[in-house]
């Protein structure tokens, strides 16, 4: 009975058990003390789930509660001070746990939470400016030098990975177009709210399914306080040796709207736009857009008649320029924009230099010239263009441009021929007038999801002339003329007219297209002096050329992607002198990349080129250049001049790292090319062009940007090195040239925050050529290496911004012992208030005196001209800014 | 006798004490866009993220939430704003805002588990300070988790005042705390979100030394959560008053 009683018990008990729906312990260390505030916890055991938890209580003791309950559990303990166990368990049992002291401590660490210098976002780059500036940046183009992956290059273009970028935008807008200069230099730190770098931008002429090859742009967001209103700011600066600047900047740039003018007169050499800026403005013809964009490639154009102003670094005696640049852009819809850039550009340069000519013959007599020369340049250009969206299928766009460009130059040379110290003066007259202008239409439709047909349409007109006024004290012998004074008017015109047609075809994901071109290009030059009637010709040559294309693209989302062309050319040249060839070429052309990774890809390529003679090869008469060169007229009528060119590159982009770098490889080669025959005396060189078969081009790129995380550093690194090899004709003997040029630049830069910061590197440039004759083998070479050291930062709370910047020029020349150039400037800039900042700007002080000289080198396939110019002193000026 | 006093000797100093430091910062949310677009300039600073930090100072048994010195010069601003009223008349006027005081984002939060007592020195319209038993937390814990500072964190969610407040935890760090006034989770909560505000941890250094605190000493009067219940409502019926 007794027995029967406990057992009722024991089931009343133990039925308790089960539906209680809790887990006790307790928790103790080893000396049997109970532990407060240690963790239980409750998990499932194959996903590790969290079900219950809690803390013991100063008894050590805790409850864990269940709703509901399905063992197996893992119940987990830990505490901060002792070593955590977990154990499984299968039933509502009470737990009883002994904890060891902990061994392993949690590891002594500091972490802390470091928000990316660059967040990537599809397509899109952001820059984090609050990590990378770090204060001391006064203009845009002080931010940029911070960014990694943007650089500004020596011709004031901003690039990104080396590549020059297509596109500023302010506020999502395109604005400034290719002059970056206007952007870098006028656009305040105080102004930008946001940077960000888009690879793959869309302008308004992408039209659905059937985009654009990717452009890459810069998008500077501005702060809400420069929106929609007009800001601008006035700057005045002056100091000794009567150096001066004067500039106004007005703008507003409203989400329709957006306006920027800069009125602009210095003597500093400060140039609102660059020599690149100008050859590129002439480069704008309707031709231009009968070009689908290279994927890759490097092109080089020779113009003629330039104005010296242009190649004025700082190796001019002293000059004095005004500028006024306007930009304008409206956008009325958000499918309808008009845009007005026009500049009007006036300079007055004078020259003083000694130029020593070495003639690569080895016959020729070496020539010393002192030279001095006073020029005055005006030069507008205009340039509208206008678009429209029409609706999500067609798009139109229409450009219109005019340039004017007036040139006037006065020379005085002394000339003397080293061998028989006989010496010349000469007073020289040049005066260039150019015109040009143009205008030009595209039209896009997608006639189905599949299909989209584009037509283009373009008009351009070039007219130049030329007036050549050349005074001697002695008799032009060299032209076989006994007077002496010779003056010539060269008259050059062309009209083109073009249009292009072209079928794209989607295929699943690949595309097809089929392109006709069709253009006509009229060229007349006359000629007229008072030497001879050899001299006075007039020439036509009418160059039609009509083309047929198929190129195939394949799926761009893949790994492997590849666009192969097949062009089919008929050119007509037809020329006054009696010559009518017809030239067919079958060009192909291919390129592949492999995309490896998301950071790594590859690409290869190759291409075929033919390039078209222009009216000056065939001249039927002879042409003066200047005073002691002419060229022969030629005997030669068209030929087929193929080129062929490889590549091959790699890029590596971590952008988590900022970690930017590329390398590229690329070979070209003349199959036929023109070169320039020279005679060459001591009284005159004579030239005609001649056919070659042989020319190649070895060119290496490479450039490597990565800013560090830990400490706060950022490497840049950049090479272009490029190795021509050449036939030249001096004196009717073949020569064997070979010429290499380096530019290499390498730069450390700290990122102290709030701190003074420091720019060190090396600038290298150097020109390497080698000739080899029958009998000889000539070397000359000329080499620049430039240690640079540049420190910036900012007092008083930034009120102060100061910059310091010394470069040290090393020149090593083959024939001239030059002396190296240290070269100290500085900028120290007080806010005095938010309208006012007054500064300091030092240039070059070591060498502020009247002579200040520094050497060049200009060399091309028959002579070597080593120069000694007259350089621009240096100043000190004080100024001050107003903002409103 | 002696090798058993020897032993306790060597195990109390194998027992080091573990000292955590995490760095927060509080950020505000904007609840209304429109409204927050009238609200002059000095007053919107105090919506830009990662401004105002605090700092966590715990070992398990007490932790101290502090308030780190804030780098923010607030001016005074003065703004003019032209509106037309309901009779069409064009009314001009000139406000002069002193900013928000940075005064009132000023806080001690002191916890003392051992005790179960919380020590709270806050800004009401004036400083109060608080002394009661610690808060409870009816956490629930979700099933994702996100990696913050290196860390491993679960997510969990409670709900105060009637509203939902996100809590991200560790147990890599096996101290029930977190900053201000958060506890309760099996780890260190490294962050909290809730409509208006959030807590992120930005930075966190583990030493090895003991932390040595006392309950901060409150001149003045103390309240409790009750009597500062009372005191808030009489407050807000002040406010309304006008």
């Amino acid at each position: 009975m007794q027995k029967y009683y406990y057992l009722l018990i024991f089931f009343c008990f133990s039925s308790y058990t089960i539906f209680s729906q809790q887990i006790k312990g307790i928790i103790k260390d080893e000396t049997n003390t109970p532990i407060h505030l240690a963790n239980v916890q409750l998990l499932t055991l194959n996903t590790n789930k969290i079900i219950s938890f809690t803390q013991t209580n100063e008894k050590g003791e805790f409850i864990l509660k269940l709703e509901k309950y399905s063992f197996p559990y893992i119940v987990k303990i830990t505490h901060i001070n002792y070593e955590k166990q977990e154990f499984p368990i299968d039933n509502l049992i009470e737990i009883k746990v002994v904890l060891k002291p902990r061994i392993t401590e949690l590891k002594e660490v500091i972490l802390e939470f470091e928000s990316p210098d660059i967040i990537e976002k599809k397509d899109t780059l952001i820059y984090n400016l609050k990590n990378l500036l770090v204060g001391s940046e006064l203009k845009l183009k002080d931010v940029i030098d911070k960014l990694p992956g943007l650089t500004i290059d020596n011709n004031k273009k901003i690039r990104f990975n080396g590549n020059k970028l297509d596109n500023i935008l302010i506020n999502g807008d395109e604005f400034f177009r290719e002059n970056h200069q206007l952007a870098t230099e006028n656009i305040t730190v105080d102004m930008i709210e946001k940077i960000e770098l888009l690879k793959n931008y869309q302008d308004l002429s992408s039209i659905e399914g059937f985009e654009n090859s990717s452009q890459t742009a810069l998008n500077i967001k501005l702060k809400k306080s420069f929106r929609e209103t007009f800001r601008g700011n006035f700057d005045a600066e002056g100091g000794i040796k009567e150096r001066f600047k004067l500039q106004s900047n007005l703008f507003n740039f409203g989400s329709k709207t957006k306006f920027s003018l800069i009125a602009n007169t210095n003597n500093l050499n400060e140039n609102v736009f660059s020599p690149i800026d100008y050859l590129e403005l002439r480069k704008v013809t309707g031709k231009n857009l009968l070009k689908d964009k290279l994927i890759l490639g490097r092109e080089v154009t020779v113009e003629k008649d330039i104005p010296p102003f242009l190649f004025a670094q700082d190796n001019i005696q002293q000059i004095n320029s005004k500028n006024f640049t306007l930009n304008f852009t409206r956008k009325p819809t958000k499918n309808k924009r008009i845009e007005f850039v026009s500049i009007l550009n006036e300079t007055d340069l004078n020259e003083k230099n000694s130029n020593f000519l070495t003639f690569l013959d080895g016959n020729s007599s070496s020539i010393l010239d002192n030279y001095t020369s006073i020029g005055n340049s005006l030069f507008s250009s205009n340039v509208f263009k206008f678009e429209n969206k029409l609706n999500e299928k067609s798009y139109f766009q229409t450009n219109a441009y005019f340039f004017l460009s007036v040139d006037n130059q006065n020379q005085d040379l002394n000339n003397l021929i080293v061998s028989n110290q006989e010496e010349t003066i000469f007073k020289n007259k040049t005066q260039l007038n150019s015109a040009k202008g143009g205008f030009n239409a595209q039209y896009k439709t997608k006639y189905s999801e599949k299909l989209l047909f584009e037509a283009v349409f373009f008009n351009d007109y070039n007219f130049s002339k030329s007036l050549k006024d050349y005074q001697s004290n002695q008799n032009f012998i060299g032209f076989d003329f006994n007077e002496n004074q010779v003056i010539q008017n060269t008259n050059f015109e062309t009209l083109s007219f073009g249009i292009k047609t072209k079928a794209t075809l989607k295929l699943q994901k690949n595309i097809l297209d089929f392109k006709f071109i069709s253009t006509l290009d009229n060229e007349t030059l006359s000629n007229k002096n008072n030497v001879g009637s050899v001299y006075n010709f007039s020439d036509n040559f009418l160059l039609t050329s009509n083309s047929l294309s198929t190129i195939f693209t394949s799926d761009t989302g893949k790994k492997l992607r590849y666009t192969m062309s097949l062009e089919l050319m008929n050119n007509n040249h037809e020329h006054n002198r009696n010559f009518k060839e017809t030239i067919n070429v079958v060009l192909p052309s291919i390129h592949l990349s492999y995309r490896l990774s998301d950071k790594t890809s590859y690409s290869l390529g190759y291409n075929s080129k033919l390039n078209n003679p222009t009216i000056y090869n065939f001249i039927s008469g002879n042409l003066i250049e200047n005073q002691r060169t002419l060229w022969l007229s030629s005997n030669l009528i068209s030929e087929k001049m193929l080129a062929d060119s490889f590549n091959t590159g790699f890029f590596y982009t971590d952008v988590a790292k900022s970690l930017f770098s590329n390398l590229f490889l690329s070979y070209s080669e003349n199959r036929k090319q023109l070169v320039t025959n020279s005679n060459n005396s001591n009284s005159i060189s004579i030239q005609e062009y001649q056919y070659i078969d042989f020319g190649n081009t070895l060119s290496f790129i490479a450039n490597f940007s990565k800013k560090f995380k830990k400490i706060p550093l950022g490497l840049n690194f950049s090479s272009n090195n490029s190795i021509s090899k050449n036939k030249t004709l001096s004196n009717n003997t073949i020569n064997n040239n070979s010429f290499n040029q380096n530019n290499i630049d390498f730069s450390l830069k700290s990122y102290f925050k709030n701190k003074a910061n420091f720019d060190f590197g090396l600038t290298y440039l150097s020109n390497f050529n080698k000739l080899e004759t029958l009998s000889e083998e000539n070397k000359n070479q000329l080499q620049t290496i430039s240690p640079f050291l540049k420190l910036d930062g900012t007092f008083f709370n930034k009120k102060m911004n100061w910059k310091i910047n010394t470069t040290y020029h090393v020149f090593e020349s083959s024939t001239f012992a030059s002396e190296n150039i240290l070269d100290i400037g500085a900028r120290i800039n007080y806010t005095a208030s938010n309208k006012i900042n007054i500064y300091l700007n030092a240039n070059n002080v070591l060498n502020i005196r009247e002579n200040n000289f520094k050497n060049d080198f200009i060399q091309n396939d028959f002579m070597i001209q080593e120069i000694v110019m007259n350089t621009l002193s240096g100043f000190v000026n004080l100024g001050f800014t107003y903002s409103f | 006798m002696k090798k058993y006093f020897i032993f306790l000797v060597f195990l109390s100093f194998t027992t080091i004490g573990q000292t955590i430091e995490v760095n927060y910062y509080e950020n505000l949310k904007v609840q209304d866009q429109e409204q927050f677009k009238l609200m002059p300039k000095n007053v919107q600073i105090a919506y830009e993220a990662n401004i105002f930090s605090f700092k966590l100072t715990t070992d398990g048994k007490s932790s101290l939430y502090q308030n780190a010195k804030f780098n923010l010069k607030i001016k005074d601003e003065t703004y003019e704003s032209t509106t037309i009223n309901e009779v069409g008349d064009t009314i001009k006027s000139v406000t002069k805002s002193s900013g928000i005081d940075l005064k009132s984002k000023e806080k001690i939060y002191y916890k003392d588990f051992k005790n179960n007592k919380s020590y709270n020195e806050q800004f009401y319209d004036e400083k109060i300070s608080i002394v009661d038993s610690l808060a409870i937390f009816k956490w629930e814990i979700l099933d994702e988790s996100e990696m913050i500072l290196g860390y491993n964190c679960k997510k969990a969610v409670t709900k105060i005042h009637g509203r939902d407040t996100y809590a991200w935890f560790t147990d890599e760090i096996p101290i029930s705390d977190g900053p201000f006034m958060y506890s309760g989770l099996p780890g260190l909560i490294l962050k909290t979100s809730s409509k208006n505000n959030e807590i992120v941890a930005h930075a966190i250094s583990i030493k090895n030394e003991p932390f040595d605190s006392s309950p901060p000493v409150f001149t003045g009067k103390i309240y409790n959560y009750k009597t500062l219940k009372e005191y808030i409502e009489k407050k807000n019926k002040e406010r309304n008053r006008f």
